[in-house]
């Protein structure tokens, strides 16, 4: 029983007192489909720091939760794009936007309406 | 005076209820971070498969609590073929529930979470939770989670009272039928300011006439008398990172049995044989949740439950009392590792039992304490792939330490097929007089092999339970289609066997090794046309206990059964909104073993047997509704219930052997107020 109690305030403080940045934030991500918010999130928690990261079908955002010592909300951005998924700060290049599955091709706005 | 007591508490509550309307309210959004969000495979429907978590849950909501007769939950899982009801005790009038054919004290049964019907009070305590107090049911089939202890070998079922937050203001239902029986809900909730609630429930029910349709000089069904109460307190904080809820909740029964008219059988009152059970309880339920504001996916839980159950009871000369004292404590925390993707829950349970029991002068009582400790890991790979393991490590004053390890698996064949398996291990000390209260009404010699010094000289039980779940969901004229596969068998190792197999005798007994249970279930569900449900299951509890007398079917339990479910909701389509509903369920009963006895020396095969339910409702407006139903209307009856029911003291007596109704068809109505 000691042991478990141990290890019970064990996960509990280093949960708790850790030395983490942590930012709550949420942002447009462009998808359409089931398989897209599979892939944005996927892609999300492939980045070091990225604690919690869930995509709303229906409203298109991303709520993420990340460790700012760790990984910038710009990278988070950019990594999301890179995999044919648009934001209001980075565009995915055409190449990988053209070979997402026909089902997640969503409507693209104009280039210069980003920029 | 109970019913003086019942409009002194409505009246109460409504002067204050007057006062504290007059408040001013301004309520704040609240923000919600629900990790834990489930989605729902069968959109809109009151019972649902839940998909997205790796344990095979059937979500049962308030709607579909309606569809049923009433009143309490042991009556609500007639409109699906998951659980099954069972007939054996209308004598004593407690319904009975099995899953997988095998008896209800095998489910681990829970309030909001907590383990809260335990230690063989399964049998009874179903009984006590009206339906209208109900947001809704999980129930778990095969292995559930570890934080909820080892006791559970078949499943789990899980009760969601309502939340004085989210509950109607006012709500109240009258109900009249059963030839006689009554029942009267009244509920009341209140936002007492932004952050406190509050609810007080009370109910009250009774069945004052004396029915003997078959003649045997028994009551079909006992005289009752019940009264419910639960007050609950639910604390929120502004900013949502503190919740705590508070449950008060307290039940009184008396029932009567027995032979109606001594003069009619030429004996004076005291040679008739009766029986009576009184049922008491109280209980309190402390729950605290502490979510991280700036890492929601941490949650600090504390639940604490203290609970007194007293039922004394006595049939003819038999004196039976059963008084349970509970404290249970657990406490968990909820985090991750690295991310959302790895959860994990950490927590011990603490478990105190205090029974003080006795049959005819003999005493059982006994003390439980167990400690334990779990630890859990889920995986979810965000795509068709998660995974849910638990270990818990317990000591237990009577079982000393072991491990139970449970394990549920789900993979995401294709967009519309889904995969789940589990194992699980459970083990349990019994109560046994409790959970077989059949055999009270009859002459049957009680006979328990003793093997050890424990209470009744019995080893605990020990089972594994393997599970397959398999959901389809297709289009077929281009309407939805849902198809469910399930496979679960319980595998014991240890069993305690009540012996219905000699006459005038019960034995206890373990039995090592061979006793199994194998189940299997097809369903379909299907909307034909826009509003009409159909639900289409076969079922195949093949039940094997390795008896004294060798490995035999389990006696009483029927092998197969239909379930047919035919649901239609009439709309109103200027405004939106139902205005009549029609329930319609078959049940058909397979044949059942029945254990030789005085007019069967041999034993045998009970013919199968059509049970048909209807119910009827119109709605008309939001607040207001009225409904109407039959029960048992092909009238199916089993002729001469009780063996020798004219010598109920002589050695042959018996109602132990029920395996069919012994009330005709019978119908109800009432109606449902709510203001909101």
């Amino acid at each position: 029983m000691k042991k478990i109690i141990f290890l019970f305030v064990l996960i509990f403080s280093t949960n708790i007192y850790s030395q983490k940045k942590l930012v709550n934030t949420s942002f447009e991500v462009f998808g359409v489909c089931d398989m897209c918010k599979s892939r944005i999130e996927k892609t999300a928690f492939k980045i070091k720091g990225v604690k919690d990261a869930k995509w709303d079908l229906f409203t298109k955002d991303l709520s993420i939760i990340f460790d700012s010592n760790k990984v910038s909300l710009d990278e988070i951005h950019k990594s999301i794009a890179k995999v044919g998924h648009d934001t209001k700060l980075e565009r995915s290049s055409d190449k990988v936007y053209n070979n997402l599955p026909g089902c997640c091709l969503y409507n693209r706005e104009e280039k210069k309406a980003i920029q | 005076m109970l019913v003086k007591f019942k409009y002194f508490l409505v009246f109460y509550f409504l002067i204050n209820f007057l006062k504290l309307s007059s408040q001013d309210d301004n309520s704040a959004s609240m923000m919600t971070n629900d990790l834990m969000e489930v989605v729902i495979l069968k959109k809109k429907k009151s019972i649902s498969q839940l998909y997205n978590i790796s344990t095979n849950i059937i979500n049962v909501d308030k709607e579909e609590l309606l569809k049923s007769a009433c009143c309490n939950i042991s009556e609500s899982f007639e409109t699906n073929p998951h659980i099954e009801t069972n007939f054996s005790n209308s004598i004593i009038g407690i319904k009975q529930i099995t899953l997988f054919g095998l008896k209800s004290p095998y489910i681990l049964i829970s309030e909001d979470d907590l383990p809260s019907i335990r230690a063989g009070t399964q049998v009874i305590g179903l009984n006590y939770i009206p339906g209208t107090w109900v947001e809704s049911i999980q129930i778990n089939k095969g292995t559930s989670n570890v934080e909820n202890g080892y006791e559970s070998l078949t499943g789990e079922i899980n009760i969601k009272l309502k939340k004085p937050k989210d509950d109607d203001p006012f709500f109240l239902n009258i109900f009249r039928g059963y030839k006689g029986r009554n029942e009267l809900n009244i509920q009341f909730s209140e936002k007492l300011s932004n952050k406190l609630y509050s609810s007080l429930f009370v109910h009250g029910s009774n069945r004052k006439k004396k029915v003997d349709k078959n003649a045997d000089s028994f009551l079909d069904k006992p005289t009752s008398n019940q009264f419910n109460i639960l007050n609950r307190w639910q604390y929120e904080s502004d900013d949502n990172t503190l919740s705590a809820m508070l449950t008060f909740n307290g039940f009184k029964d008396r029932k009567r049995l027995g032979q109606i008219s001594p003069k009619n059988t030429g004996k004076s009152r005291e040679k008739s044989w009766s029986g009576s059970f009184n049922t008491n309880q109280i209980k309190s339920n402390f729950n605290l949740n502490y979510n991280f504001l700036e890492r929601p996916y941490n949650k600090l839980t504390f639940q604490l439950m203290n609970s007194y159950l007293d039922f004394n009871s006595f049939y003819g000369f038999r004196k039976y009392d059963f008084k349970l004292k509970t404290n249970y404590l657990k406490i968990y925390f909820k985090s991750i590792i690295e991310n959302t993707m790895n959860k994990i829950k950490v927590g011990f349970n603490i478990v105190e039992d205090n029974f003080d029991e006795s049959l005819s002068k003999k005493k059982y009582s006994r003390s439980e304490k167990s400690v334990g400790g779990f630890f859990e890991y889920n995986y979810d790979n965000l795509d068709d792939f998660s995974f849910n393991g638990g270990l818990r490590i317990d000591n237990h004053n009577k079982l000393n330490t072991f491990l139970t390890p449970k394990f549920n698996l789900k993979y995401k064949i294709s967009s519309k097929s889904i995969l789940k398996l589990s194992y699980g291990r459970g083990k349990r000390l019994s109560s046994i007089f409790l959970e077989n209260l059949n055999f009270f009404v009859s002459s049957r010699k009680i006979k328990i092999l003793r093997k050890n010094n424990l209470s009744y000289g019995l080893n605990p039980e020990l089972a594994d339970n393997i599970g397959i779940n398999f959901n389809y969901n297709f289009r077929l004229n281009k309407k939805n289609a849902f198809l469910t596969l399930d496979f679960y068998r319980t595998q014991f190792k240890n069993q305690i066997i009540a012996d219905y197999e000699i006459p005038n005798q019960i034995s206890f007994y373990n039995s090592d090794g061979k006793s199994f249970s194998n189940s299997y279930l097809i369903e379909f569900v299907y909307d034909p046309i826009k509003n009409l449900e159909l639900t289409l299951a076969y079922k195949y509890n093949n039940v094997k206990f390795n008896y004294l007398s060798g490995l035999k079917r389990k006696a009483l339990n029927p092998k197969d059964r239909i379930f047919v479910n035919l649901n239609y909701n009439y709309k109103d389509l200027n405004i939106d909104q139902d205005i009549w509903r029609f329930n319609f369920s078959l049940h058909a009963i397979g044949k059942q073993r029945i254990p030789k006895n005085l007019n069967s020396f041999n034993g045998f095969e009970s013919k199968k047997y059509i049970l048909l339910n209807f119910q009827l409702t119109k709605i008309f407006n939001k607040n207001f509704e009225l409904y109407l139903g039959f029960e048992n209307l092909a009238n199916y009856l089993q002729n001469n219930p009780i063996i020798d029911s004219n010598n109920p003291f002589g050695t042959n007596f018996d109602s132990s052997l029920i395996y069919a109704p012994i009330v005709g068809t019978m119908n109800y109505f009432g109606l449902r107020y709510n203001l909101n």
